[in-house]
């Protein structure tokens, strides 16, 4: 089983997102201020129509037509108040999902490399956008739904109250069986709302992956077993919405017993007032009339708890991803330190790193000085990447000392650490952007002009303003594009995780070059597959189950019979 | 599961598929509206028994009357909530199951052997497999709801007529004018939010795209870089969003004020019925309380009706734009070499057609790749690379030559340059499954979460690890299928550009066993490789030179072409 992506508790998800609200507290009171003026407006409409009905028992006629222009006036009012207070509390609720969508894409953005590394691509996508996305479904709509209900609701208590204490009583009669409902529907829905949740999220995370290989499934006619797979996700899916259907829809049975015995219970309330002489036919009539009035809403209410459950399901993975996160405010300058010459740039002193329990460095001492180039070798699993992520500054050591140009990268907040050491990776992502913008993210400082240079440079000089977008991108554009950031970026110290990877040996040599020519009077480290790449470097690490082994220049290497000497052996024994 | 019949390929436009998603759970969507129906003639019959109970119990002071009317409510509501209880699961389920089968269909088109032309991403992929097939589906509510809400409406006038004929007509006629009003006020409201949506979408497919960049954007330091591109996404989509909402509510205050018209204007006329002695209190409560229910399915009818088919309709334009877009590699019209299902786990040689050939003869190589055949501008001369069962052949040549090759051997059609016979039958007029079970292709892109899993042998041979991490891993998990896969034809393009020498080294040694029996190209600049190879091809712009390795080390240009 895959490592998965932390799940916040429900307690703390709702203690953060009253955080994100609390600045438009007053802003969110207004409108539900709004919203109980317009429900006190709809209100006049059932009441009038009692007054009317009087109004006939006395054969009043003159009254009628005052009677009906206040009706009118009610439900006008109701209805231009009952929008402008949906307008204000959503534009509140907008402004807050936007400031969680945002967030949620910083905090997957800044989740620590021991734990981003272990996730996928899809996993991660799933949680900074579908789970945004379902929870601005789930509130968007829902919580003016909730608000309008609310106030109509109470607006409706209290009309019964003003037309008779006892009309009030009556209904409140029922308030028990509304308490069952609601407590038997919240004992088993919020699990099922995490299960669906989660049901989702394996099926987008999975179909993500299809979609992504889709040249294998292609190339090993494997459709049907990979369709097989999907169908069995998808129906998990929809499984799960089945059963939240049947929970919700006995919640919706007793919520309609509960209007049904209130119904009921002002009928006969009504009709004991009236044969005593303490309400008119037209009170009676204006009590049933506002109950009826309450069919709309209860059932809003209902479907509100729906997507608040929804809502909860996925606020809770958004601000699992939030609290995973570093909590460093993002920081991309950094004043670099000075040096005196023939101080080491990069200094590690018994540097261990253990991930997930397992030692991945060991006791790993080490000094590159300025301007060298310097080749990291090695089977794979040896510990390469590692320790290029813990100078760059993505890993902390467990133990020991790890510092460039004086400073512990690891301890720099945000993107600093990235000023002193930038690392080329492995699968250089191609954005959805132009080529020059795709460029320019390594250095958002640099003018049009040293972008187009660099465009011309790399050879992907006519493509400058071309929208990678649509391109089908092949490796070696994005490796390309990957010198080209190089290039324009002004780190100190550069790591090249083997930036050649997966390119031939042609397109390899040419990208060599450019990598020689964007590192001129840097400290680089390259972590190597090809020995022609560590040929020529001017001094190589060996590394083997997380410690160097071996450390020298090439040459002297491969005549001390050692490691490297064999690695080259090996590796030159189909060489011409 | 639950039966669904769903054909989407013959649909011709985005409205007949809608249509046909409407009909795909007839039986499904047939019971939930009768459901829905009860339901709402239930709802609709409270107001109608609260009328005759004020008229004859309360007004009359007639206890056991309203005691029976009481009954009778208790009746009514019990109907009603059963109803719904059972016509919402079985609306949902109908939903549900269109949904899934559509999903299939848009999946499995996008899967399937003959590939798209055209390029389209992964988020566009996916969009058009979730939110477009979920709104597509959700069309199939309108088999349910509207009409339940019609009956409704339907039910209503009935009954008003049968108190006053021309307040039933007045409440028809009224309504079918609102409706036809706000759907022709609505109209740019929904243009508005269809902007929305695609916004809304935009921001999701910049968050996406952010997050599969996330390494890259932590070793440049860029992530402030891309949040800024997401924040601005953010504040556009933001604003959007304000500006619909806000007509949104204007529309809604509109709909409700004219609705409030026609209530008001139907009580008035009830009230001067009754005055006029002409109908009872409990008919003018029956009247009104009707008129204030009907409300509901009319705006329902005019603001959600038409919101739900037009989006549907937009999106059954993008899945229809999808299933119809022409293949990658068309299938072949006649089904040649048609070879049936192949024995796993590798085949015993020479049992393909090539074994039907009289005795004597020389057998037809495995695989044949005849250069320049189709007249194309790289190779002037006619040259023929040929793999013999059981042999090891390697092709040298530089990246776009070699790319471009690999390319060619992929498709396999009318349209390549090259021609490839496989057993002496041309490949192009094999339909895909016979090709794919004759011939794999395992170029770079051949990687990632969907490659059939390989039994131990191969992963052994290929050195392949659990949980493939770093590049060179996964490309040791990929050549473990290709070694495993039972093709009796095999084509390996630079399967290790990103393993260690070490372990090339390992791999190299084990290739021969691991692909006993069948014909092997391995198209490479690895010379790890080329060393245990039978004979190797240097192909350059206009000539291809043959030998073995060690003989072809002798030029200069083969020399350069290794790395």
């Amino acid at each position: 089983m895959s490592p998965s992506l932390p799940l916040a508790s429900a307690a703390r998800s709702r203690r953060w997102l009253l955080s994100r609200v609390r600045p438009l507290v007053w802003r969110l009171l207004g409108a539900l201020l709004l919203f109980v003026v317009a429900a006190a407006a709809g209100l006049i409409f059932p009441l009038a129509l009692g007054r009317l009905v009087d109004a006939v028992e006395r054969d009043d006629a003159g009254a009628a037509f005052a009677i009906a222009g206040v009706a009118l006036a009610g439900l006008l009012v109701a209805a231009v108040i009952g929008a402008a207070a949906a307008v204000v509390l959503t534009f509140g609720l907008e402004a807050v999902l936007a400031d969680i969508r945002l967030r949620a894409v910083a905090a997957a953005l800044g989740l620590p490399a021991s734990i981003s590394d272990g996730v996928s691509a899809g996993q991660l996508t799933s949680r900074g956008s579908d789970d945004v996305d379902a929870l601005r479904e789930a509130i968007a709509g829902p919580i003016p739904a909730l608000a309008s209900s609310a106030a109509a609701i109470a607006m409706t208590l209290a009309g019964l109250f003003a037309l008779h204490p006892a009309f009030l009583a009556a209904v409140l009669v029922v308030v028990p069986v509304h308490v069952c409902a609601v407590r038997a529907y919240l004992r088993r829905a919020p699990r099922l709302y995490d299960a669906e949740r989660g049901a989702v999220a394996r099926r987008s995370a999975w179909l993500y992956e299809a979609l992504r290989s889709r040249e294998t499934i292609r190339a090993y006619a494997s459709a049907a077993r990979v369709q097989g797979r999907f169908s069995r996700k998808s129906w998990a899916v929809v499984r799960c919405a089945l059963s939240i259907r049947i929970v919700q829809s006995r919640f919706f049975l007793r919520l309609g017993i509960a209007e049904m015995l209130g119904t009921v219970a002002l009928l006969l309330t009504g009709h004991a007032l009236v044969a005593a002489g303490q309400a008119t036919v037209g009170e009676a009539t204006s009590a049933l009339l506002v109950m009826l009035a309450l069919f709309a809403p209860m059932s809003g209410l209902l479907l509100v708890f729906d997507d608040l459950l929804a809502a909860s399901a996925a606020l809770r993975r958004v601000v699992g991803v939030v609290d995973a996160a570093a909590s460093a405010e993002p920081s991309s300058t950094l004043e670099l330190p000075r040096r005196g010459p023939g101080e080491p740039v990069v200094a590690l002193s018994r540097a261990t790193l253990d991930l997930a329990g397992v030692p991945v460095i060991r006791d790993v001492t080490v000094e590159i000085a300025p301007g060298q180039i310097v080749a990291i070798v090695g089977a794979s699993g040896a510990g390469k990447t590692s320790l290029a992520k813990l100078i760059a500054g993505q890993l902390a050591p467990t133990s020991g000392r790890v510092e460039v140009l004086g400073r512990a990268p690891s301890q720099l907040p945000g993107d600093a650490a990235a000023c002193l050491v930038t690392v080329v990776d492995q699968h250089p992502h191609v954005f959805e952007a132009t080529l020059a913008e795709n460029l320019q993210l390594a250095n958002p400082a640099a003018g049009a002009g040293a972008v187009r240079d660099v465009a011309e440079r790399i050879g992907l000089g006519a493509m400058a303003q071309l929208d990678l977008s649509d391109a089908r991108t092949d490796g070696a554009l994005s490796h390309r594009l990957a010198v080209g950031r190089a290039l324009l970026r002004q780190a100190p110290v550069m790591v090249f995780d083997e930036a050649t990877a997966g390119v031939d040996a042609a397109e390899a040599r040419e990208l060599d070059g450019l990598i020689r020519a964007a590192c001129t009077g840097r400290t680089v480290l390259m972590i190597a597959h090809r020995l022609s790449q560590a040929e020529s470097c001017d001094r190589v690490l060996v590394m083997d189950c997380g410690s160097i082994v071996e450390d020298g220049p090439p040459e002297a290497l491969r005549a001390a019979g050692g490691p490297y000497a064999r690695l080259w052996e090996a590796w030159a024994a189909g060489a011409p | 599961m639950t039966p669904v019949a769903l054909r989407i390929a013959g649909a011709r436009n985005p409205r007949a598929l809608v249509l046909r998603a409407l009909a795909a759970a007839p039986r499904l969507g047939a019971g939930a509206a009768a459901l829905m129906v009860v339901q709402q003639v239930a709802e609709f019959t409270v107001p109608v028994i609260i009328g005759l109970a004020i008229d004859h119990g309360i007004a009359a002071r007639d206890f056991g009357s309203t005691l029976g009317w009481a009954c009778l409510l208790v009746a009514d509501f019990l109907v009603l909530v059963l109803a719904a209880q059972f016509g919402s699961r079985l609306g949902l389920r109908a939903v549900e199951s269109v949904q899934h089968r559509l999903r299939l269909a848009v999946v499995g088109r996008v899967l399937a052997p003959t590939g798209i032309a055209g390029a389209r991403g992964v988020g566009e992929l996916l969009s058009i497999a979730g939110s477009d097939v979920a709104r597509l589906s959700r069309a199939v509510l309108i088999t349910v709801y509207p009409v339940a809400e019609i009956a409704a409406l339907g039910y209503a006038a009935i009954a008003l007529t049968l108190i006053w004929w021309p307040l039933g007509v007045a409440v028809f006629l009224g309504g079918l004018a609102l409706v036809l009003t706000m759907e022709l006020i609505g109209r740019p409201f929904r243009q508005r939010s269809e902007h929305e949506q695609e916004r809304i979408a935009g921001v999701t497919s910049v968050a996406a795209d952010t997050l599969t960049g996330a390494a890259t954007l932590r070793g440049f330091g860029a992530r402030d870089w891309a949040l800024a591109r997401y924040a601005a996404a953010n504040d556009e989509a933001l604003d959007a969003t304000k500006r619909s909402r806000s007509s949104e509510q204007r529309f809604v205050a509109l709909s409700r004020a004219l609705s409030a018209l026609l209530v008001v204007g139907v009580a008035v006329a009830a009230a001067g019925l009754a005055f006029a002695g002409e109908i009872t209190i409990g008919q003018l409560v029956i009247v009104v309380g009707l008129v204030q229910l009907v409300i509901g399915p009319l705006e329902a009818l005019s603001i959600n009706l038409a919101a739900v088919w037009l989006a549907a309709l937009a999106s059954a334009a993008r899945v229809l734009a999808l299933m119809q877009e022409p293949a990658a590699r068309p299938e072949p019209a006649e089904r040649v070499g048609g070879v049936g299902a192949l024995p796993a786990g590798g085949l015993p040689a020479g049992a393909l057609p090539a074994a039907a050939l009289p005795a004597g003869a020389r057998p037809l190589p495995a695989l044949e790749i005849r250069l320049g055949e189709r007249g194309h501008a790289g190779h002037r001369a006619r040259q023929v690379i040929a793999v013999d069962r059981g042999q090891l052949v390697g092709v040298v040549a530089g990246s776009s030559l070699a790319s471009a090759l690999v390319d060619e051997l992929r498709r396999c059609d009318t349209e390549t340059t090259v021609r490839v016979m496989l057993d002496g039958d041309d490949a192009a007029k094999l339909r895909s499954d016979a090709l794919a079970a004759r011939l794999v292709v395992a170029s770079g892109r051949i990687a990632g979460a969907s490659l059939p899993p390989a039994p131990a042998a191969a992963r052994l041979a290929a050195q392949a690890v659990e949980a493939p991490h770093s590049g060179g891993e996964h490309q040791r998990a990929a050549l473990a299928a290709a070694l495993a896969s039972p093709a009796p034809v095999l084509v390996l393009h630079e399967p290790t550009s990103a393993v260690d020498p070490v372990t090339e080294r390992l791999i190299a040694d084990a290739l021969r066993t691991a692909t006993a029996g069948r014909a092997v190209l391995i198209v490479t600049t690895a010379p790890a490789l080329l060393a245990v190879t039978d004979e190797v091809h240097l192909l350059e712009e206009h000539t291809v030179s043959r030998g073995s390795h060690h003989d072809l080390l002798g030029i200069a240009s083969y020399r350069g072409l290794l790395r």
